[in-house]
Parts: C-alpha cells; structure tokens; sequence
C-alpha cells in the first residue's frame, strides 16, 4: 500500500551535505528555522528556498524529497485559501476582488506567499538533514548531546516496528475480508485494529525479555561500532553559524522583518487565480491519495 | 484487605525493560492507527490510540512520552513538520491518562465526558500552531468546516477552533472506546488495576458521538448566523 | 464418477505490484469433496495461489472461477460464503470480546439471519469443541485452543470449501492429530477442503490429492502415494515425504499392495507381515 512512505527517508550518498556532522545540520536546521520564522518579505524566503533545492538536487536525494513534500500540499493549499480571506496582518485590510461570501485581500495574498514559502522551505532545509543523516548517527548525536540513551533506543525501535506493523495490518485485513468483513467504514474499525494492537502488545513482553537479557540500562558508558567525529569543518561552520545568525537576526530587527505587505500590490485576477487554484489543489489532491490508499 | 495489597492492586510494578518495550510499540501503534483509519476511510484520525493505551495503563507521564516519540518517528520517516503536533499528542495523553486515575473511566457517562475533555484539551493546544504555523489549515476535510465558518463571517481562530472541536470529539470519543476494547485484549497484569466500564458496543457509542457532534455544530451555525446578523 | 467441478484456474497468472512474479500459468481443477494438499517450498507460490480461490488476490492474467463465479468479477464478501480461507495465525482474526462473538462475526457479515447464526453458532461449537470457551475472551485462551476458534470462526459461515494454511504450525503432536481428525470430519461432511503446509505427514494422512508448485509454476499434481513416491519430484523441490513413508519404501513394506502413508497403515503392514514382493 503506502509502504514506500514509511521506509526512513534517509538517502545514501557521499554528498557534502551527508559528511557533514549531525549536530552542524541540527544547528543549521535551528537557525534557518528561526531565521525564516521572524522574515516577512516572500521574496528573502523564496531566495533562501532555492538555494535549499539547489543543495537538495547536489545531494542527489531530490526524488525522495519530492515524495516527502507531495504529503504537504493538502495544508499548503488550505493554507492560500484562509490566508487569502482572512490574512495573519492586523486589520485594515486592502479588498482586491470578491467572490460569493468571501473578500479576497492584498494582504491575504501577501500572507499566503509568506506562510507558504515559510513552511515549504522550512519543511525543505529540514527533510535535507534527514534525507543526508543515517539514522543511527542521529541517535549518537543524540546521546552525545545528552539526550538519554532509553529515548533514541524507544525512537529507533519505533521506526523499526513501523513497516513490521504495517505488514501485519495487511494481514490482517486479508483475514477479516475473507471472513466478509465489510471493506470501509466503522463497522470494520475493531475488527482491524484490535488483532494489530493486541498482538503488537503481545511482542512487548518478549522484546522486554530481550533486552532483560541484554542487560538492558545497566550503568556504565556505551560504546557504538559507529565513530563520529566533529572536524575543524564542522567547527568552523557552527562558529561561522553563530555569527552569521547574530548578523541576520541584527538586520531582522532593524528592519522588522522586511515586512513589505504594504508596498507589494498584487492585481486582482492574480488573487483570484490563487484563490481557485487553492481550492482546486485542496480537493485534487485528498482524491489523488484517496486514490492511492485504494490501490 | 490489608493496606499493602490494596497498594499492589492499584499500581502493579511493571519492569523498566518492559516499559522501554511498550512505548514504541504504542508509538508505532499510532501510525499504524492512522493507516487503518485512512484504509478503511473513516472520516476520523485514530493516530493517538496508541497514546491512549500507555496513558491509561501506564500512567500519564508515560503515555506522553509514547505521544512524544510518535511524532519524532514521524519527523525522521516523513516530514519533520508534524513535530510540533507532539505537544498535541503529549497533553492528550495527560488528559487520559489523569481522567482514568481520577476515576473518570468508571462508568460509560464519564468516559464519554473524559473523552471530550480529550478532545478539547487536543484542540486548545492544536488550534494555535494550525492558525500560527499553517495560516488555518488542517490539510483534511475538515478545513471545508472552516471554510464554512470563515464564510459565515467568522474570525480564523474562531472558524478553525470550531472546526476542530468538532473533528476532535468524534476522534477523540470513538478513539477512547476503541483503546477501551483493545484493553479486553490485552494481558491481565496490564489492566488489572484499572476501574474500567465494560465495554460497550462501538455502533452505540458512534451514534452518541454522531448525536454530540451534530448538536453542537448545529449550536455553532445558529451562533454563528445570529452574531453574523 | 461424475465429478462437479468447484474450483477451476485456466492459465492463471499473478505478478505482485513489486514486479514479483508469483504465478506463471496454473492450469487446476478441483473437485467437490477432494482434500487437496498444496506443498511446496516458501516462496514457491503456493500461499499466492490458494489465496485466489477467495478472491484475495485477483488473477493478473487468466481466469479462476469457485462455484461457477469468475473471481475477478466478485467481491471476496460474496466468494467467502462458498470459499473459506483459515489464516495460519489465529492472532490475526480474534478481536471480539467473546468466542461468541467472535463465531457470530462472519455469518452476521454474509447477511444470516439471527436464528441461522445462533444455529451455526452452536454447531461450530460443537464440532470443534469448544461450548465451554463460548463465553471467554479469544485473547485468554491457549494457542491452540485460539487456533481451533480461528476455523471454527469460517466453519460458522459454512463455507463448502475451506482453505487451511498451515493448520498444525504451532501446535503439538496431539493437537495436530486432531486438526488431521477434524479436516476428515470436513469431508465427512462433503466439503471441499485446500491445505497449504509443510506438514507432509498432514498432507499424507489427510489428503486425497496432492499439487506440488515450484518456482511459480506447478510441476506435479498426483495421489500423496504417487508425488511422495516420485524422488525426483521431491529432490527437485526440496521436499521430504513424511518419514513413515521413506521408512516404509526403504524396508519394503507394503499396505494392500501400496507403500503405506501413515503410522496406522504401516502398523497394520506390518502386522500383516505385508512385503514388496
């Protein structure tokens, strides 16, 4: 079914973007998070969001990505449409054009290009981290950084059982529909997911076992087969980071975040075309993966 | 009874191995919840039964954490957007998990009435990052809900509460009986400390919902179309 | 002897959305009342055939037809009535709160009324035994015991053929001499019954005709007699006749002039002082 979502989405390479340190990517991601957050001018954040495809593209993990945002086009869509009729701006509003009950605004087409770039860029910087760092280093980065060891253990295994529990499900539905169960609504609803639940609970007490066996949380420092090191790279760039994020968030403040809602004017058939494109999006795409999970 | 064993009773000791165990196992449930729902195409999420399950066995605190790792699973395996909903997942699991040991679970009335402080307390802390992060949009149907609202002349955050109260008490309410019918399936020392109700036919309990949630979006519409007025 | 046939694949095909070719043309038909044991090693496409004979899997190219209905025009809602298919793992179908709840299930799915259900009910009850457990949660009961309400939860739909995959894993000798007991009570009954195992000593006591698949094809179709006894069937396959059997055609020991299949035939063989002569 949708199995191909669920497998890591961490993407094989050699890139430099991959070689780097996880804890020089988290910080990255942090700051172009903040960063992105606090500008108001489309165009800074459009700018920011090329130059994180065109990292995305040397990385060699663009189709993935692209997999990964088609999930964030139902909110994207939605978004336009309420920001365009009724903006995240405090009132007076500029009215463009009118259509049935709703008012479409200057400022709701400024507002939508804001908080959509913002998401999708975000969104993008963040899914190049994951798609470039193994999974495994993220965890030691996540030992190192003082997180305790019991939570990156519970969220490896977690993603581990995912692809495991979906295979069961999938039994199980089998199961059910031979005994004619029906194939939607509520009425199939404890039938599914009581034997996924209960014999996922079932596993608990041998994994428990397990690692009762394995001395599980006893005292003493860990080792792991996989080294990491910072280098002078990844040094430098974090300190480079922090400078560079003291500089953006001086500018940010001085300006107050380029926020241009005032002088960019939109046409209004430009708003319109928008707006209905939102809309058409909106439902386009809840039928595209209605679609999907059918098959 | 004697005071020590009226102690066992109530708080059997689990073993830490199992509870590190357990908790991805719900976190994991989750997801899978989610995928049941959307396989079967029911208009609900069903993606914090999982959560639901540790906060009642287990305890709160312990339930959060499964919400908690859920969404850092989500984040590595999907999109790293879905992070902030962890605090969402998080307090809904205090809700459960402090209403069954606040005897909320005793009877069908108080754990339809805890299933609905679920859902509340859901929406209260969703409601902010939906209009903050995502300008108002859910991504599912029920952003047609808001649209309604918005169109009815309605403010954003007024619109998009709404809307998601109302998505949130069918969730939150069948949720709740589900993971109520998952707990007769599961070993005995899990459960045996729990004041639970008996199971209840679930076609019930979607008719008291569909009742509940029809009632107040009919409240809503003629507050809506008054103060509109 | 006229024989109706109920199950029937004309050059069935069926290639997983993967790009996994599982089947490559199986030509079959079944029999009312034959016991038919499909074996053959994992992966060679056995589970995937048997699981077109309920309208699970929808042939890629080629036709089944179960009862007279092409597969690929019916939903398994309606196929399962006639075709029955018992999981391998019980845990994968329990999730009522009681055996009789969880018996009821299917029959209230095919639209039975509540008096046929209770009837059904009551008779998979006691063909398998289980009066007792009616009452008790499936998730408290042993394994095997959930095991036998996992068949009894299709024998409750009464199904004319039963599909059983893998209906001894995980049990012990006994009870896996029972479930043998139980499938020759089926055909007592007149069903058509499909075993998928790895079982041979299942497939030799039960079976009245044994398909052998290999490498998505099927390569031997034959009395258990006659596949057990072809080496270079079995050798190309992997597959070992149950040991009675090797043992028998080592020594030569003959049951009304045929090497006996199960410890009962041997025994009596060999009482008998019957030899290949």
């Amino acid at each position: 079914m949708n199995n191909m979502q669920l497998i890591a989405n961490y993407v094989p390479g050699k890139s430099f973007f991959h070689r780097l340190h996880p804890s020089t990517k988290i910080i990255w991601v942090l700051g172009a998070l903040l960063t992105v957050f606090f500008i108001k001018d489309p165009l800074i954040i459009f700018a920011f969001l090329v130059v994180v495809l065109v990292l995305i593209k040397a990385s060699n993990t663009f189709a993935t990505y692209r997999a990964s945002l088609m999930l964030l086009l139902p909110i994207i869509f939605g978004l336009i449409f309420f920001q365009i009729v009724a903006p995240a701006f405090p009132k007076p509003w500029t009215p463009l054009a009118r259509l049935g009950p709703f008012v479409l605004y200057n400022e709701g087409v400024y507002s939508a290009l804001v908080l959509s770039l913002r998401i999708i860029s975000v969104a993008s910087f963040a899914l190049l981290f994951i798609m470039t760092t193994y999974p495994g280093d993220l965890f030691t980065t996540m030992r190192m950084w003082g997180v305790p060891y019991e939570i990156s253990f519970m969220v490896t295994t977690t993603i581990q059982l995912i692809p495991i529990l979906q295979k069961e499900m999938n039994i199980i539905l089998s199961a059910q529909r031979s005994r004619a169960m029906q194939a939607s609504g509520f009425s199939a609803l404890l039938p599914s997911i009581i034997p996924v639940f209960a014999g996922a609970i079932e596993r608990v007490r041998q994994m428990s076992m397990t690692l009762e066996s394995r001395a599980f949380g006893s005292s003493g420092k860990k080792t792991s087969i996989r080294q990491l090191k910072m280098g002078t790279l990844d040094y430098t760039l974090i300190i480079l980071t922090i400078i560079a994020l003291i500089g953006i968030f001086y500018l940010l403040w001085i300006n107050q975040g380029f926020d241009r809602s005032q002088q960019m004017i939109f046409p209004a058939p430009a708003a319109i075309i928008l707006f209905l494109g939102s809309i058409i999006g909106f439902f386009g795409i809840l039928v595209l993966f209605a679609r999907r999970i059918k098959n | 009874m004697t005071t020590t064993e009226a102690k066992l009773v109530k708080r059997p000791r689990i073993p830490t191995t199992y509870i590190v165990a357990l908790i991805p196992v719900a976190a994991a449930l989750n997801i899978v919840g989610s995928t049941i729902n959307a396989a079967l195409r029911l208009p609900t999420f069903l993606d914090m039964i999982g959560t639901a399950v540790v906060a009642m066995t287990l305890g709160p605190w312990w339930g959060a954490l499964a919400g908690l790792i859920t969404n850092i699973g989500i984040a590595i395996i999907r999109n790293p957007v879905s992070l902030p909903f962890a605090l969402c997942n998080m307090v809904g699991a205090l809700v459960w998990g402090y209403g069954i040991r606040w005897k909320m679970g005793k009877s069908f009335g108080r754990l339809l009435i805890l299933s609905m402080f679920v859902g509340f307390f859901v929406s209260l802390t969703a409601v902010p990052i939906y209009v903050l992060v995502f300008g108002g949009a859910t991504g599912h149907f029920g952003d047609m809900l808001t649209a309604t609202f918005v169109a009815m002349g309605q403010r954003l955050w007024v619109s998009v509460f709404s809307s998601n109260i109302l998505v949130s008490f069918t969730d939150k309410i069948i949720s709740t009986f589900v993971a109520l019918a998952i707990l007769g399936a599961l070993p005995k020392e899990l459960t045996s400390h729990l004041e639970l109700v008996e199971q209840k036919n679930l076609k019930t309990v979607i008719w008291i919902t569909l009742g509940i949630v029809v009632g107040i979006a009919a409240l809503l519409f003629i507050m809506f179309t008054n103060i509109a007025g | 002897m006229s024989k109706n046939i109920i199950i029937k694949c004309e050059d069935l095909h069926h290639t997983y959305p993967s790009g996994v070719s599982a089947l490559q043309g199986v030509d079959l038909a079944i029999a009312e009342r034959e016991i038919v044991g499909v074996i053959g090693q994992n992966g060679s496409g056995k589970t995937t055939l048997v699981k077109h004979f309920n309208g699970l899997l929808k042939p890629t190219s080629g036709q089944v037809f179960v009862k007279g209905i092409n597969t690929r025009e019916a939903e398994i809602k309606e196929i399962s009535r006639h075709a029955g298919y018992v999981f391998q793992n019980p845990n994968h179908q329990l999730f009522a709160g009681s055996v009789r709840k969880e018996l009821e299930f299917g029959p209230a799915n095919i639209g039975m009324s509540a008096e046929e259900i209770e009837e059904r009910v009551r008779l998979a009850a006691d063909f398998f035994g289980l009066e007792e457990f009616l009452d008790e949660n499936p998730y408290r009961l042993s394994f095997p015991l959930r095991k036998t309400v996992g068949i009894a939860s299709i024998y409750a739909m009464d199904p004319e053929i039963f599909i059983l995959d893998e209906p001894t894993t995980g049990l012990d000798y006994t009870r896996a001499r029972m479930v043998a007991a139980l499938i020759k009570k089926l055909q007592d009954e007149g069903r058509t019954v499909l075993i998928v195992s790895h079982d041979m000593m299942l497939i030799a006591e039960c079976c009245t005709r044994v398909i052998v698949l290999w490498n998505s094809r099927l390569i031997g179709d034959g009395t258990p007699r006659e596949i057990f006894g072809n080496r270079e069937l079995l050798e190309k396959t992997n597959l070992a006749p149950p040991q009675i059997f090797r043992m028998a055609e080592e020594i030569g020991l003959q049951h009304n002039g045929k090497t006996p299949l199960s410890v009962d035939e041997a025994v009596e063989a060999v009482e008998r002082g019957e030899r290949a002569g």
